[in-house]
């Protein structure tokens, strides 16, 4: 049966035994993963999560030409917002639900906004993205779009986002793209052939988008990137292009899967971008895929050469690193940190799933007792594991940072910093040395007190997660 | 729908109307006839599949979502007469939660669970509480679960007024994919008027009426047994009406989009009728005149 039969994709725990929370080994957490079954981690005290809604939204944003309207009480906006002020881009609306509507059905309100959205626009595209109310209560938004994608002649897209059905707010990702891939792209067979090569692209800052297409585009390669600043013209070509290649193992993995399943366009995973070695074994496998595996070597060899000599007697050699990042980025930024001679002491990563069994096992091989914590808004968990680690370097995003250098630890954001290729090499090494030299920011932090008591911090870093034994 | 999955059929119907005994008898006789049937009971009292079992007690898949969050097939399905495989997908406690979302997160259950990619039925029947329409008991209709769906009536009005209702839910569904009807079940038809009475209403909305089932003291005698007529009685007259429906559901591939009544039409259609079988009890009209 096709994949894109049903509404909406299988969440991640089902589809790929994903984990919101965790804390082990790399090794037990490979044993985890890898076993005939996987056990989901519960908390009994947690900080803070996002949710799947926000996920979707933030990868509509980058679809071009389009519209989204969240079809929700008025509340579900903040989520819209959020991406607004992070990506500057997309526009939408809200359906603003409310008591009458969840009774008696929204179909006229939704009518309404879809028929407003397209005048005031004139969009390619518009996507209906539902919340947790109209999934509790089943509003009919497919009569909607039934009626109006033929009276408006173009495509409207219903996204059946929940908002509880998966811990892991990744899954919106996978809902956004199950949702454009049946509704633009159509059934199998529809794509037009095309020379072209998928570059999959979620959510890349712009620099790492023109450093990764600059690189491919030294191989001769024409790409067709998507979904990020995609149009609906994009997803169609898709379906025809000559195979799909990695940016992000992680956010892409529906879109290749499908592109690959339903489509039969081949997908040649690789993890991410990052250090000159992640660089060049990308480099060399989107060499191979195209038959140009010798142009994709000489290229490497020169590229890489540049940026080393660029980068002196940089090392990492004697000092303890501890990430937290996306997993794709987590484990792609602990190959450079081992690259460089440094040690990976510890990782925080917002899920983790069947997807990052290779990288865990080749970041076990290196440190066996590397500490892998599961937590998407987590900053007690997380806090109490870096004070115990005491690393000597910390990279992360931006919400995770500011405790850590509270600690006294040099500190490195990566949020909105570009990290891919060879450029991000050089720009990842700068921002490195730089937090390394000057640790008065640090040591003036580190006097602060963190808002967890003593007693708190003294409990296991693992103590609310527990297992479900039911 | 591709012949692996096996006919999807809903069975919707006023509650206490007769669904779940009409529904086990049609899964028992196509049972009987050789097919691999399964019956999912889609209501919160969780008692459809009670006489293909003898009456033993089955978990359903919500309580046992409650308890636990593994559930293997085992947990939640029974094997009941001629190899019926019987589950009951359960509600909310009374007077919390949403019994339709449970519906939902029922079916979307089987489907992880693969029940029916293991199971290989030939037929998969739902057992729907059709009392209210809402969103979530609508599921087995509209998400393309079921391919068609049949209705049980009495010829009370409630009942006539209740099958109207699930005609304007599978009108409004089935042009975007939902399913569509097979037709009604005349079930309890014990005055002269009820067969004339349900075949009007079916006239009007357009759908053909697929079998009638006679009001008998064998279902009561049977259900009393904790068993279906096919099992308990096989040989009646009562065994055969419900043999006649499930080849009926077999056999036809027939399907329609019906069109129900609206208030107004529905008021005045019961109207007539009542002053039609007014006619008839006092003796105004003898001998089924105005039937």
């Amino acid at each position: 049966m096709s994949l894109l039969k049903s509404k909406a994709p299988r969440i991640r725990e089902k589809r790929l035994d994903t984990l919101n929370a965790w804390l082990g080994s790399a090794e037990s957490s490979i044993r985890e993963l890898s076993g005939e079954e996987t056990f989901q981690r519960i908390r009994t005290f947690s900080q803070s999560s996002q949710d799947d809604l926000l996920h979707a939204l933030r990868l509509l944003a980058g679809v071009r030409e389009s519209v989204v309207i969240i079809h929700a009480p008025r509340g579900c906006i903040a989520a819209g917002l959020y991406h607004k002020v992070a990506s500057g881009a997309g526009r939408w609306i809200v359906t603003n639900l409310d008591q009458k509507d969840t009774i008696m059905g929204a179909d006229r309100k939704l009518r309404k906004a879809v028929t407003g959205a397209y005048r005031q626009y004139r969009p390619e595209v518009i996507f209906i993205v539902s919340g947790p109310v109209a999934a509790i209560n089943n509003d009919d938004i497919q009569a909607v779009v039934d009626e109006l994608h033929e009276e408006l002649e173009l495509p409207i897209v219903p996204v059946y986002v929940t908002g509880f059905a998966s811990r892991n707010a990744v899954t919106g990702y996978d809902t956004a793209l199950h949702a454009i891939l049946k509704h633009i792209v159509g059934t199998r067979g529809d794509g037009q052939g095309t020379t072209k090569v998928n570059l999959l692209s979620v959510v890349e800052h712009p620099d790492d988008r023109v450093e990764s297409e600059r690189i491919l585009a030294l191989l001769g390669v024409e790409l067709n990137v998507l979904p990020d600043g995609a149009s609906a013209t994009t997803f169609r070509l898709a379906a025809g292009a000559r195979f799909s290649f990695s940016l992000d193992q992680d956010s892409e993995n529906y879109l290749g899967v499908i592109l690959r399943d339903e489509y039969g366009v081949p997908y040649v995973e690789q993890p991410r971008p990052i250090g000159l070695g992640a660089t060049g074994r990308w480099l060399v496998s989107a060499g191979k895929a195209l038959g140009r595996e010798d142009v994709a070597l000489a290229v490497h060899e020169q590229q890489s050469e540049q940026v080393r000599r660029s980068l002196g007697d940089f090392s990492l050699a004697g000092l303890r690193v501890y990430l937290a990042l996306s997993p794709a980025t987590a484990f792609a930024v602990a190959d450079l940190v081992s690259e460089f001679g440094g040690e990976v002491v510890g990782v925080t990563v917002g899920h983790l799933g069947k997807l990052q069994v290779s990288q865990l096992e080749s970041l076990a091989r290196r440190y066996p007792s590397l500490q892998v914590h599961v937590a998407d808004g987590q900053p007690f968990e997380e806090l109490n594991i870096v004070r115990r680690l005491a690393p000597d370097l910390y990279i992360g995003d931006a919400a995770h940072i500011g405790q850590a250098a509270r600690l006294g630890i040099p500190v490195v954001s990566l949020e909105n910093v570009p990290v891919l290729g060879y450029a991000g090499v050089t720009g990842l090494v700068r921002r490195i040395t730089a937090a390394l030299k000057n640790r008065s920011f640090a040591e003036s932090l580190a006097g602060i007190r963190t808002p967890y008591r003593d007693a708190w911090l003294r409990r296991s870093p693992n103590w609310h997660i527990k297992k479900e034994v039911k | 729908m591709s012949e692996k999955r096996g006919k999807h059929i809903a069975i919707y119907g006023k509650g206490g109307i007769g669904k779940s005994t009409t529904t086990s008898n049609i899964s028992a006789a196509l049972a009987e006839a050789g097919y691999r049937v399964i019956q999912i009971g889609c209501d919160p009292k969780s008692d459809s599949t009670t006489i293909l079992r003898g009456g033993n007690d089955l978990p359903t898949v919500l309580d046992t979502l409650r308890e636990q969050t593994k559930v293997k097939i085992e947990d939640i399905s029974a094997v009941g007469f001629g190899g019926v495989l019987c589950i009951e997908a359960g509600g909310p406690v009374p007077g919390v939660g949403c019994a339709g979302r449970g519906i939902n997160a029922a079916v979307e259950l089987l489907q992880d669970l693969k029940v029916f990619e293991e199971y290989k039925p030939d037929f998969v029947l739902y057992d729907v509480l059709g009392d209210v329409v809402c969103g979530g008991f609508a599921v087995p209709i509209r998400d393309g679960i079921a391919e068609r769906a049949f209705v049980v009536t009495s010829s009370d009005f409630m009942a006539v007024f209740a099958a109207n209702n699930l005609f304007k839910a599978i009108n409004k569904y089935a042009p975007s994919g939902g399913a569509r009807l097979g037709g009604v079940i005349a079930n309890s038809i014990q005055h002269p008027y009820s067969r004339p009475l349900i075949d009007d209403f079916a006239g009007h909305a357009g759908v053909p009426v697929v079998g009638y089932v006679p009001r008998s003291i064998t279902v009561a005698q049977s259900e009393l047994y904790g068993k279906t007529v096919i099992e308990a009685l096989p040989d009646s007259e009562q065994a055969g009406v419900y043999r006649n429906l499930a080849r009926y559901i077999d056999e036809n591939k027939d399907s329609v989009i019906p069109k129900p009544l609206n208030g107004p039409e529905l008021k005045k259609w019961a109207r007539t009728w009542g002053d039609r079988i007014f006619q008839v009890e006092t003796g105004v009209v003898e001998k089924m005149e105005s039937i």
